[in-house]
């Protein structure tokens, strides 16, 4: 569907004018075949018709030609003297003047009703492509998606490849739709982008774009960013220009609508980091202060007891210390995890590793917490190398276990496991403990959010921090009770395309190896 | 009681860890001496050359990592660095720059000891090459090239051996991804770490009862591998 410049002239004039003598020559073959029963006022009318078809078909120029041919062809072989140009009667210099005048006039007639339903028929396609933009744009989730849309929509209504080009958050210009691959010519887009660069600098005046093939996206009286076609659009009309301009407004309105969505996303997403913000401060004065205040109990008794305290007290207050310092050692670990994992600083090193491995750091780490349950490991053996960061993993399985080890009771199983399903791996924690609150599920994984208030231990940010992480990398992460008691934290993580291959190892028994 | 153990020496400039590590280096019958900056340890190495160095990587007046490898340059005394958890890359960066082993903040006296004795061990050049290296319930002989878990033979291919044996002639000592890599497969393929973790994860199910929870070889994340020595 292209409802541009580019269907109108676009036949070559000469096919138009071979087309207008054709005509002629027809007409007059069939006045010399007919010549007995033709009078000269019969092929008057024939040369006239001639005259209104070429008008039609081939336009103003063809249309004039053969009003000439016309009246030449006229003269040479129907009026007395016969092949000669010759006039007997001076009353036929009117005749053909008469003759000239009225083809020139239904040629005018002609191609003006034609080219006033060709205009409709345009203008027709053009609102309906713009209604059609407008729709679409509406329904485009965010900016880029906007940028891409528009582009899309631009090459097929005009034929040309299309680059639009948007304000990044410094205000500077960068492509964000192409009906190309931007990645295709990057030199291309690198000019392409100094131009439009130049065109925004210039607060879109027209004469800029009229030089680069840059045209601007002008939403009220800012400019939200500019376009451009490859090939440039040839040969446009103030008919064409004005539609144009109503494309580019059409887009530019839209765009500003997503940015706008966009800042106000940004507005609220503020207002929950404030809240966010908020209550941090009242948990961390809260939990910071608890082992506190703890430590500080345990220790100043421990210095100003003047009498030795009994060495049974003395031990409790020495657990004292180093339980709480440990606490608050894992409460300061979680914030700054969780600052990390906020603050989009998370900087995921991937690395080919066995799923076994952090698994194993894991359980290793947690070796004295853990001391007396028995954990179940089940990993499929044929489990591919995992693409992950293995420290942030690593992390997450620690803050998955001392989770469950957290909320069961004492000397109650672990089961880790692992699967493929359907191009991913999930990874499962369960444990035998009380299981979730109902309608726990989704909360488990919000900040500062803790299933018995005031019974366990920590701040509610391990599993949040488990979240940040899992969904860095591009995963998933869910929890349920089980049927037969306890919950479940399920991972799910996308498998890698393609797993390096390690270097076979001779695989023959070595003992029997003694060559040195 | 004047303790008469080996000399350390304590390169930190925060007054509290000070206190700390004097402590408990003096109440297990460690000499002591203490520097607070880089240029103080280097003059305290070369005058009273310590059996033992603690360095903390945030020193006031150069980087822990280049301080070791100055150290290194001419001194071959065991450096164990002591650094913030989080800082992982840091660690690697100071073992492969010839550091011994690394605590990470805050850590506990036992943990404490059990680097240094690891460390000191280790610097001891052994006169004659080992014939055996006995872990307890894990034994390599290096001459018959043979391994025996609970007395039992365990059959290892030849790179699963080269890695074993590896770790274990630094039993206790954490090993980069890097040094392993350098020292099994060579030089040219140091960033080939999917070579250590699979060959780990093989060795792992031959010698460990679950190769999930392993006894033995224990992975420190982001940094590398340690043969736990539970002699």
């Amino acid at each position: 569907m292209a409802v541009g410049s580019k269907t109108i002239h676009s036949r070559a004039p000469w096919r138009g004018s071979l087309a207008a003598v054709l005509l002629v020559g027809a007409t007059t073959s069939v006045g010399l075949i007919w010549r007995s029963h033709l009078r000269l006022p019969d092929m008057v009318a024939l040369y006239l018709l001639a005259i209104a078809m070429s008008a039609t078909s081939c336009g103003r120029g063809p249309s004039l030609l053969a009003a000439a041919l016309s009246v030449l062809a006229n003269d040479f072989f129907f009026v007395p003297p016969v092949l000669t140009f010759a006039v007997s009667d001076l009353s036929y210099v009117v005749t053909f003047a008469v003759m000239f005048i009225v083809g020139v006039l239904i040629g005018g007639l002609t191609i003006r009703i034609r080219r006033h339903e060709r205009q409709a028929r345009l203008q027709e396609g053009r609102t309906a492509a713009l209604y059609e933009l407008s729709q679409d744009l509406s329904e485009a989730e965010d900016e880029q998606a906007a940028a891409s849309l528009f582009a899309r929509r631009g090459q097929e209504t005009f034929g040309s490849d299309v680059t639009v080009f948007l304000r990044d958050g410094q205000g500077r210009l960068a492509p964000r739709g192409s009906s190309v691959s931007v990645g295709a010519t990057p030199e291309a887009h690198q000019r392409g982008l100094e131009d439009a660069r130049s065109v925004l600098e210039n607060g879109g005046a027209t004469t800029s774009a009229e030089e680069t093939g840059f045209i601007p996206l002008k939403a009220g009286s800012s400019v939200v960013g500019a376009l451009t076609f490859n090939p440039p659009l040839s040969s446009r009309s103030a008919d064409d220009a004005d539609f144009l301009d109503a494309f580019a407004q059409q887009g530019a309105l839209a765009l500003r609508g997503a940015s706008l969505k966009r800042e106000a996303a940004a507005a609220a997403l503020r207002v929950r980091t404030e809240e966010m913000k908020n209550a941090l401060l009242s948990t961390v004065s809260h939990d910071l202060r608890t082992p506190l205040a703890a430590i500080t109990g345990a220790a100043t008794t421990l210095r100003d007891d003047p009498l030795p305290t009994n060495g049974l007290e003395r031990t409790d207050l020495l657990d004292t210390i180093c339980e709480e310092a440990d606490r608050l050692d894992r409460l300061v670990r979680n914030l700054l995890d969780m600052t990390k994992v906020e603050s989009d600083a998370l900087d995921i090193k991937r690395e080919w590793v066995p799923l076994e491995e952090i698994v194993g750091a894991a359980l290793t780490r947690l070796e004295r917490a853990l001391d007396g349950r028995f954990v179940e490991t089940a990993l499929v053996p044929e489990l591919p190398l995992l693409s992950v960061d293995p420290v942030l993993l690593e992390q997450v399985f620690v803050n998955l276990l001392e989770n469950a080890v957290k909320y069961t009771p004492e000397k109650s199983n672990i089961e880790i496991g692992a699967c493929i399903e359907g191009g991913r791996v999930v990874v499962t924690v369960g444990d035998r403990g009380p299981g979730l609150p109902p309608g726990a599920e989704r909360r488990v994984f919000e900040k500062f959010f803790r299933a018995s208030p005031r019974g366990a231990q920590g701040v509610g940010l391990g599993l949040a921090i488990c979240r940040g992480i899992i969904e860095a990398h591009g995963g998933a992460m869910n929890a349920q009770n089980r049927p037969d008691g306890g919950a479940v934290f399920a991972i799910t993580l996308p498998l890698a395309a393609d797993p390096p291959s390690v270097p076979a190892d001779v695989d023959s028994p070595f003992s029997g190896d003694r060559t040195p | 009681m004047t303790p008469t153990g080996p000399l350390a020496l304590v390169v930190e400039d925060e007054p509290q860890m000070r206190l700390f590590l004097r402590a408990s280096l003096t109440a297990h019958s460690f000499r002591l001496t203490e520097a607070g900056t880089a240029k103080e340890a280097l003059a305290s190495i070369t005058t009273q050359s310590p059996e033992v160095i603690l360095l903390d990587l945030g020193l006031p007046d150069q980087d822990g990592i280049e301080l070791t490898r100055e150290i290194r340059g001419w001194s071959s005394v065991p450096i164990i660095v002591i650094s913030a958890r989080g800082r992982e890359a840091d660690k690697v960066e100071a073992l492969d720059s010839g550091a011994d082993d690394y605590l990470t903040k805050p850590f506990g006296v036992g943990e404490l000891l059990a680097r240094i004795r690891v460390a000191l061990r280790h610097a001891v050049p052994s006169t004659a090459a080992p014939t055996l290296i006995d872990l307890g319930r894990l034994q390599i002989d290096l001459v018959r090239r043979e391994v025996a878990l609970d007395g039992r033979e365990v059959r290892l291919t030849p790179i699963e051996y080269r890695l074993l044996v590896l770790l274990a002639r630094n039993a206790g000592r954490v090993l980069t991804q890097r040094q392993i890599l350098e020292s099994v497969w060579g030089r040219r393929h140091v960033d080939q770490t999917h070579y250590v973790r699979v060959y780990m994860a093989n060795l792992r199910r031959k010698i460990e009862v679950d190769s999930a929870r392993p006894q033995f070889l224990a992975t420190e994340p982001g940094v590398g591998y340690r043969l736990r020595d539970r002699r």
